[in-house]
C-alpha cells in the first residue's frame, strides 16, 4: 500500500528565537519502511526533531530535510505528505469518527463513495469497526488514539510520525495499543519515527533506537546494541535498570568497598565506574567461594516470576539484583554477589555527573 | 442530612443581607416599570394603571428601536467578520509570541478606556465633512464597532490561544490542509464558543451604548437609549419609564436567547 521513502537529515540545528539551541547539528538517516524510535529526558531535542522531519519546524541555515532524493527542507507540513499522531490525540471535536478520518481524503478531493469504503477499511484495521458515527467525546483514550492512527494513515502518508502516542493511556491500555501498534507498523513496511521518553515502548517498537541527550544524539542502534552494548554511562544508565559502582583499577580487578569487580584491561589505579544489570548479578551464599564483593539485604521486593533485592555494599547506592531462585532473603542478611566479567560495563569517572541528567 | 435542614442563624443572617442587596438593585427596576404603566407618577398608583404612555412612545419613538437594532446586529456582523480573522492573527503571528501581536491587542482597548465623547469628537474631527456619511447610520455603526470590538476579539482570543486548538491546526496541517481550509475548516468551528460569548457582549454594549452615539447621532439616526435621554429630558416622566419600560421588553429575551445558544454550543462543542 505504501511505496516507502527513506529520511534524511544533514546538519540539521535548531535554536530558537531566544537563543537557546535545542539541538546541535544532527545527522541522520532513516532506512525505508524502518521504525525509528527517537528516545531520551524531556528536553533532549527528540519532540523537536520530529517536528523538524514534519515541517512544523525547520532547521537553521545549512540543514536539509530529504525524502528519498527530494528535498523537503522549505516544504510547510501541508506539503509534505506525513501523516502525524499527537500525544493528545488532536481529534476534532466537531466532527464524528468516519469524518475525522476522511477529513484528510474530502481535503483531496476523494469521491464521497471511496472515502465511505476507505473509512470502513481503516477502522477495520484499527480495530474499530462500526464506529464510523460517533462523537469524538464518546469515545475512551485508547479508541481515541486509533481514530487518530487511522486518520494519519487515511493519506498514505509517504511517512507516518508519532509523538509520544501512548503517554496520556493509562498502563494496560498502553500495552495493547502497543502490541497493535507494532503489528501494524511491520505489516505497512510505513517509514515511521516514533518519540517517546518510555524505555520499555523504545525497545518494543523501534527497529532502531537513536538516545539523544542535550540536544545530541548520544547513540544510534538496535534495541540489543543499546541494551547490551551502550557507548556511554549516559545510554547506559537511561536504559533499564542499571547498578552503578565506583572503584579503583587494580591488577585484574576493580576494587571496591565490598570487594572486587572482574575487569581487565583497565589502566592502573585508574578510577572507573562499573556498571551492570540487576539480572546480571548472581547471589552466592555468604560463606562460599567465589563471590565478588558482599553486602547487606536492605529489603526484597517479590514481583510474581521474579525477586528484586536491594543489597547496602557501603557505597552511596544500593545494588539492586534480580533473581529468579525460589529462596527467602531476609532484611539484614549477608550475602555475596557475583557479576560475570562480560556484564560489565565500564566508563572512566568523569562520565558520572552526565548521568544525573539521566535520572532528572 | 441534618446539618442541611436545621440552618442556623448564621445562614438567615446571610439570605437576609443577600435578599437585601437584591432588594436594593431590583426596586429602582420595579419602580421604573410603575412609574411608566401608573397614570399619574405624583400622584401614584391610586392614579390607575394605563399602557398609554407605551403607546405613546411605540408611536414616537418605534423608529429609534429598529435603528438599534439594525446597529447592533451590523455591528455584530462587522465585528465578527473583522474580530475573528484578527484574533486569529494575533493568536498565530509569530507562534503567538510575538511583541507587535500584543500591542494591538491592548491598542484595541484604547476606545473602551477614553471616554466616548472623546472618540466621539474624534471621529467628528476627522470625518465630519463628509456630510453624508455624517449624517447616515454607518457613522453611527463605526463608533460601535471601534467600542465594541475588542469585546468580540478577547473571548475568540482566549479559545484560540488554547495549545489544544493550535495541535488540532496542526493535525489539520499534517492532512494536506492550507491555512484557509484550517481557519474555515477547523479553527472556527472550534471556537464558536468563544464567538458567541463575544457576540452576546457586542450585541448587549451596542444596544446600550450612549455615550459615543449621543455625540455623533443626528435626529434622524438617534438610537434607543439617546431616545431615552430624549423623552427623559423633553417629555413626562411616565414617558421616559415606559420607554425603559420597552427596552427592557426587547433586551431580555435577546439576552436569553444569546446565552441559551452559547450553553447549548459550548455543550456540543469543548475543547
Amino acid at each position: 500500500m505504501n511505496t516507502s521513502v527513506s529520511i534524511k537529515l544533514v546538519q540539521c540545528a535548531k535554536t530558537f528565537g531566544n537563543g537557546t539551541a535545542a539541538l546541535e547539528p544532527i545527522n541522520l538517516t532513516v532506512q525505508p519502511g524502518e521504525t525509528l524510535v527517537l528516545l531520551g529526558p524531556s528536553g533532549c531535542g527528540k519532540t523537536t526533531t520530529l517536528r523538524m522531519i514534519a515541517g512544523l519546524e525547520f532547521p537553521d541555515q545549512g540543514g536539509k530535510v530529504l525524502f528519498g532524493d527530494e528535498d523537503v527542507t522549505d516544504l510547510p507540513i501541508e506539503r509534505r505528505g506525513v501523516g502525524m499522531v499527537f500525544q493528545n490525540y488532536a481529534l476534532f471535536p466537531n466532527m464524528t469518527v468516519g469524518e475525522n478520518i476522511a477529513y484528510g481524503l474530502k481535503l483531496r478531493k476523494v469521491a464521497p463513495a471511496e472515502r465511505l469504503a476507505r473509512i470502513d477499511a481503516l477502522l477495520e484495521m484499527v480495530h474499530l469497526q462500526g464506529l464510523s458515527h460517533r462523537r469524538i467525546e464518546q469515545l475512551s483514550g485508547g479508541q481515541k488514539q486509533r481514530v487518530a492512527l487511522a486518520r494519519a494513515l487515511a493519506v498514505e502518508p509517504k511517512v507516518l510520525l508519532l509523538d509520544e502516542p501512548l503517554t496520556a493511556l493509562d498502563a494496560k491500555l498502553r500495552e495493547t495499543l502497543r502490541a497493535d501498534l507494532n503489528q501494524l507498523l511491520r505489516r505497512l513496511g510505513i517509514t515511521a519515527i516514533y518519540v517517546t521518553h518510555d524505555q520499555g515502548e523504545a525497545m518494543a517498537l523501534g527497529d532502531r533506537i537513536v538516545v539523544m541527550q542535550r540536544g545530541k544524539i548520544a547513540q544510534i542502534g538496535t534495541p540489543q546494541d543499546i541494551y547490551y552494548r551502550p557507548e556511554n554511562a549516559f545510554v547506559a544508565d537511561f536504559i533499564g535498570t542499571m547498578n552503578r559502582v565506583s572503584g579503583v583499577a587494580r591488577e585484574g580487578h576493580l576494587q571496591i568497598t565490598a570487594g572486587r569487580l572482574p575487569l581487565a584491561n583497565l589502566p592502573l589505579d585508574q578510577e572507573a565506574e562499573a556498571m551492570f544489570r540487576p539480572e546480571d548479578v548472581e547471589i552466592v551464599a555468604a560463606g562460599e567461594v567465589g563471590a565478588d564483593f558482599f553486602g547487606h539485604v536492605m529489603s526484597t521486593f517479590f514481583m510474581g516470576d521474579r525477586t528484586r533485592l536491594m543489597i547496602d555494599i557501603g557505597a552511596a547506592l544500593p545494588v539492586i539484583v534480580e533473581t529468579r531462585r525460589r529462596s527467602a532473603w531476609h532484611a539484614g542478611e549477608r550475602i555475596g554477589l557475583r557479576v560475570s566479567e562480560h556484564a560489565i560495563m565500564c566508563f572512566p569517572a568523569a562520565t558520572a555527573t552526565s548521568i544525573e541528567e539521566a535520572h532528572a | 442530612m441534618k446539618r442541611t435542614l436545621q440552618h442556623g442563624v448564621r445562614f438567615y443572617l446571610q439570605l437576609a443581607f443577600t435578599l437585601l442587596i437584591c432588594a436594593f438593585l431590583i426596586v429602582p427596576v420595579i419602580l421604573s416599570i410603575l412609574a411608566g404603566l401608573t397614570d399619574n407618577f405624583f400622584i401614584g398608583l391610586s392614579s390607575g394603571l394605563t399602557l398609554r404612555w407605551v403607546y405613546q412612545v411605540w408611536d414616537d419613538y418605534q423608529l429609534t428601536i429598529w435603528r438599534s437594532i439594525v446597529i447592533a446586529l451590523a455591528c455584530l456582523a462587522v465585528t465578527a467578520i473583522v474580530g475573528v480573522p484578527l484574533a486569529y492573527m494575533l493568536a498565530r503571528y509569530r507562534g503567538g509570541n510575538s511583541r507587535l501581536a500584543r500591542i494591538i491587542e491592548e491598542l484595541l482597548m484604547m476606545p473602551v478606556a477614553v471616554p466616548g465623547l472623546a472618540t466621539a469628537l474624534a471621529l467628528i474631527m476627522a470625518y465630519g465633512q463628509y456630510r453624508s456619511f455624517r449624517g447616515s447610520l454607518l457613522f453611527i455603526l463605526v463608533g460601535h464597532v471601534l467600542f465594541t470590538l475588542p469585546f468580540m476579539v478577547r473571548p475568540v482570543l482566549a479559545v484560540m490561544q488554547s495549545s489544544q486548538l493550535a495541535v488540532l491546526e496542526e493535525a489539520a496541517a499534517s492532512l494536506g490542509a492550507t491555512r484557509w481550509q484550517r481557519f474555515f475548516g477547523v479553527v472556527i468551528p472550534n471556537v464558536t464558543s468563544g464567538i458567541l460569548a463575544g457576540a452576546l457582549m457586542v450585541v448587549t454594549l451596542s444596544i446600550g451604548e450612549f455615550n459615543i452615539t449621543w455625540m455623533l447621532h443626528t435626529p434622524l439616526t438617534m438610537t434607543l437609549p439617546v431616545g431615552l435621554a430624549d423623552s427623559y429630558a423633553s417629555l413626562r416622566l411616565e414617558v421616559g419609564s415606559a420607554y425603559t419600560l420597552i427596552f427592557l421588553l426587547m433586551i431580555i429575551p435577546l439576552l436569553i436567547a444569546m446565552q441559551w445558544v452559547a450553553n447549548t454550543t459550548q455543550a456540543k462543542v469543548r475543547l
